[in-house]
This record gives structure tokens, C-alpha cells and sequence, in this order.
């Protein structure tokens, strides 16, 4: 019996004999230069490929939340917010960065509490730190938003630091809208232009009538890379 | 010793007024506060977040849509609206803020004909999508020099969350307040909505005595009724 090892360690040493077995069934050692080299080096080549795309889109990652049993304080007691969830961070070393809500979900109770929760609900993607709003403003300048659940508009913002860079998408939530539904996929992302690079974090909240329910937040470091959530993602520690 | 006391009182004191001053200082600066004012019987309403020093402030217009003979009054009165800027031309015209919403989907080539023959100068689209299962989606884009490339974006984004595209529903911008640019938005039948909400909430701060003035940037939130309207 062979090492499977010693067999794949062999094939991958370009310089190498590969031991085949023969139509015969007897094992014999010969040199099959060209096709052999071929299909080694194409096979090489593309997993050095998919290695470097693997690379390329490195920080694609999600977490999922559950506001209503894992609520972070403090928070104004409305009860049209999402029920649970899943954050999404997509960056793109060339510059762009997706980050939102992946998978938002409402019970039957966040959508009545929705419409009586004053007027105005909408959800907040904040590209800042909204305790410390001139700590990690400015870098992330808003470009456009996809949302799946009914709105009456999405508006970019800016809450902080320099007037034209708007870090922030508001989400205007069509609350009397017949068509809502509980237990649905809505779909909340906003693409942003990186701009200046400094660690950060990002926060998502909750509003009506200009009360926030703060929901958590994302931090990421200087390359952008997402570092870690709160609520926490399960098996991960908490953002500090 | 006795001076030595009242030394050590005095600093006491003036480190407390110190600190009370501070305190002011600090609790006058954080405050905000938010009012809402019902326009037009109740037909809509909006509420404006405020304070001391605020250099942003945003307001948020509030329309119940799903009751129609509500959105229907709120239609007429932005005609009527729209109708008396252009009646005030005979002063300088001048730039005011607008948001279209169209009767149906309208195709990119569309829109820029509209803004060809109107000057409408763009600042928000939002593009509606759906995809095989009739499920609805919104890209909203910020406009950028070149709409062209904005676009062609968007229809990837689109393209990559599974949906179709379908046109576009809303724009937000600004239109000169003559004949041939609001006056045409008017007379199109393409256009379901032209909401000038945002012009009569600024006029009703200031006639309020709202300082705008020392405002850097208002954001005025304008609702539209497009999600429920037909999309294909």
C-alpha cells in the first residue's frame, strides 16, 4: 500500500517519474515527460490562481444577530425593529467596500410595531462611530444602496466631520406598505468609496421620530478588514 | 493659618464655578431638540431635529400614502405649489429642489430626455428591479458627473443580487423655477408626482424664525409612494 501522501507529493515534484499502473496490472516505473509536465503545470497554475483570487476577495464575511433575545443597550423601547439577522462585510482591496445588513427579519410583532411607533421608522447604516461622531468620519464616502424591503426613499447622509463626504445611508421604511411580511429575507447594502485609511467601525440602528435603538456595529481595522461585531458573531468575542 | 483657609476655600469655590460653567456649556451644546409641525389639515406633516450649534440638521416629511384620497390631496397640492413658483418668475428664476416620481418604470434614455428638455439637474436615482419571483428592489445611486457610468454600475449591482432591471421610479434634484423647466416637469404625463415639499418646509422654518442661516447642511428627507405603484 502507498502513502497517498507520497503519491501527491511526487506528483506535484516536476522533476520527478510518475509510477503509473500499466493496462497489465504490473507496476512499472517509466518517464512520461511532456503530457505529464502539461497537466502538472496547468493543475499547479490553477490552484496558484484560485489561491490569489481567494486573496483578492479575502474579506467577505457575515454574522448573524439576534436583536430581539441579544438587545445591546441602550435602547428607547420601540418595537419595530428587526427581529434577527445576518451583518455582511465585503472588501475590495481596489476600493470598494459592501457592508450592510445581508438577511434582516421581521416578526409579525416588529411589523405592527413599526406602525405605531410614531411615524418616520427607517434604518441607519452609520459609517461612523455615532458616541464619537468625529472619530472615524470621512472615511467611507456613500455610493448607492440596495434595499428589498418597502421604502419610501434611501437617502445618503452626512452626520460628521467634512460637509460632502456623506458616510451614512438612511433607510426610509414604508411602514403602512400592504406588502410586508413576516419572516421574510429583506436585504439592506450600502457600497461605499474607501478614502482615508484608518482602523474604524460602522454602526447599524434602529429609528423613529428621531429616537435611535441602537443595534450594534461592526469594527475593522486600517486595511478594512473586519474585525469583529456586537453583538458578537456565535464562537467570537465581542467588539471592545 | 486663618488666610491659609480661606486660600484653600476661595480655590474650592472658584474650581466649583469652574465646573458649573463647564457643565452649562456643555449641556447647552448637546442639547437637540425635535419639533413636527402638521401642514395642510393634517395632509402631511413634518418633524425637524434642531438645538443649539447644530451645523446639520435634517427634516422628515410624513405621508400616510396608503390611504389614496390622502396621496391625491397630496398631489394636487404640489401642483398647486409648483404652479405659483413659476407664477413668481417674474423675479430672477432660480434653482428649486424637486423629486419626480414616474407612473411607471421610465428607461435610462427616458430620463435623460426629460433632463435635456427641462435642465433637471439629478442628484439621487433610485432604480427599481425585480426578479423571477415578482420580488421588488431598490438601487439608489448618487448621481455623479457622469450618469452614463453610474448606470452601467448599477445594472451590475443589480444584476449581481439576481434581479432584473427595471427603470427608474425617483429622482431627486434640482429644476429652474421658469416655464420651460418646472412648467414642462408639470405638463408630463410620465410623471406621476412633482414634490416640492422640500421648498415649503424650508419657507415654513424660516417664517418660524429657524435660524438656516448658521445651518452648514439640511437634509430633507421626501418620501415617495413608488413601492407600492406597478412596476412592470
Amino acid at each position: 500500500m502507498r502513502d497517498p501522501l507520497a503519491v501527491l507529493d511526487n506528483f506535484f515534484d516536476l522533476t520527478a517519474p510518475l509510477t503509473v499502473r500499466n493496462h497489465s496490472h504490473h507496476l512499472t516505473s517509466f518517464v512520461i515527460w511532456r503530457p505529464v509536465m502539461k497537466l502538472r503545470i496547468a493543475l499547479i497554475a490553477s490552484v496558484i490562481a484560485t489561491l490569489c483570487l481567494l486573496a483578492t476577495y479575502k474579506d467577505v464575511w457575515a454574522a448573524i444577530v439576534q436583536w430581539a433575545t441579544q438587545a445591546p443597550s441602550p435602547r428607547t423601547g420601540h418595537n419595530g425593529m428587526p427581529d434577527r439577522g445576518e451583518y455582511y462585510w465585503w472588501n475590495n482591496p481596489s476600493g470598494d467596500l459592501v457592508w450592510g445588513t445581508y438577511i434582516l427579519i421581521w416578526d409579525s410583532t416588529g411589523i405592527n410595531g413599526m406602525r405605531t411607533d410614531g411615524w418616520d421608522p427607517e434604518l441607519e447604516y452609520e459609517g461612523f462611530d455615532p458616541a464619537n461622531p468625529g472619530l472615524y468620519c470621512d472615511q467611507m464616502q456613500a455610493q448607492s444602496f440596495w434595499a428589498t424591503m418597502p421604502n419610501e426613499g434611501v437617502y445618503p447622509s452626512n452626520e460628521a466631520c467634512s460637509p460632502s463626504v456623506a458616510e451614512q445611508w438612511n433607510v426610509d421604511l414604508a411602514e403602512n406598505s400592504s406588502s410586508w411580511r413576516s419572516g421574510t429575507h429583506y436585504r439592506g447594502l450600502g457600497w461605499w468609496s474607501r478614502r482615508i485609511f484608518w482602523g474604524g467601525e460602522v454602526n447599524f440602528t434602529y429609528e423613529a421620530h428621531f429616537q435611535d435603538d441602537w443595534l450594534g456595529k461592526m469594527r475593522y481595522n486600517s486595511n478594512f478588514d473586519w474585525l469583529c461585531s456586537t453583538p458578537p458573531n456565535p464562537g467570537q468575542a465581542s467588539c471592545p | 493659618m486663618h488666610t491659609c483657609k480661606t486660600l484653600i476655600k476661595l480655590s474650592g469655590l472658584v474650581a466649583l464655578s469652574v465646573f458649573m460653567i463647564g457643565f452649562v456649556i456643555r449641556v447647552g451644546e448637546a442639547t437637540t431638540s425635535t419639533f413636527t409641525r402638521e401642514m395642510d389639515g393634517g395632509i402631511w406633516r413634518y418633524t425637524y431635529e434642531a438645538g443649539n450649534g447644530r451645523e446639520i440638521t435634517i427634516a422628515k416629511v410624513s405621508v400616510n400614502f396608503s390611504k389614496s384620497e390622502i396621496l391625491d390631496a397630496y398631489r394636487r397640492l404640489n401642483q398647486q405649489y409648483a404652479a405659483s413658483l413659476i407664477g413668481r418668475t417674474s423675479q430672477q428664476p432660480r434653482d428649486v429642489d424637486v423629486a419626480l416620481t414616474f407612473t411607471r418604470p421610465l428607461s435610462f434614455e427616458e430620463v435623460m430626455e426629460i433632463r435635456r428638455n427641462t435642465g433637471l439637474s439629478a442628484q439621487l436615482y433610485t432604480v427599481v428591479a425585480m426578479n423571477e419571483d415578482d420580488e421588488k428592489g431598490t438601487l439608489t445611486v448618487v448621481a455623479g458627473e457622469d450618469s452614463a457610468i453610474s448606470m452601467s454600475k448599477a445594472n451590475e449591482m443589480i444584476a449581481s443580487q439576481g434581479f432584473k432591471f427595471m427603470g427608474i421610479m425617483v429622482i431627486h434634484g434640482k429644476i429652474s423655477n421658469s416655464q420651460g423647466g418646472l412648467g414642462r416637469l408639470l405638463a408630463d404625463n410620465r410623471i406621476y408626482l412633482v414634490d416640492m415639499t422640500a421648498n415649503r418646509v424650508r419657507e415654513d422654518l424660516l417664517a418660524n424664525g429657524e435660524h438656516l442661516d448658521q445651518v452648514r447642511e439640511m437634509y430633507v428627507h421626501i418620501p415617495s409612494p413608488f413601492w407600492d405603484m406597478p412596476w412592470k
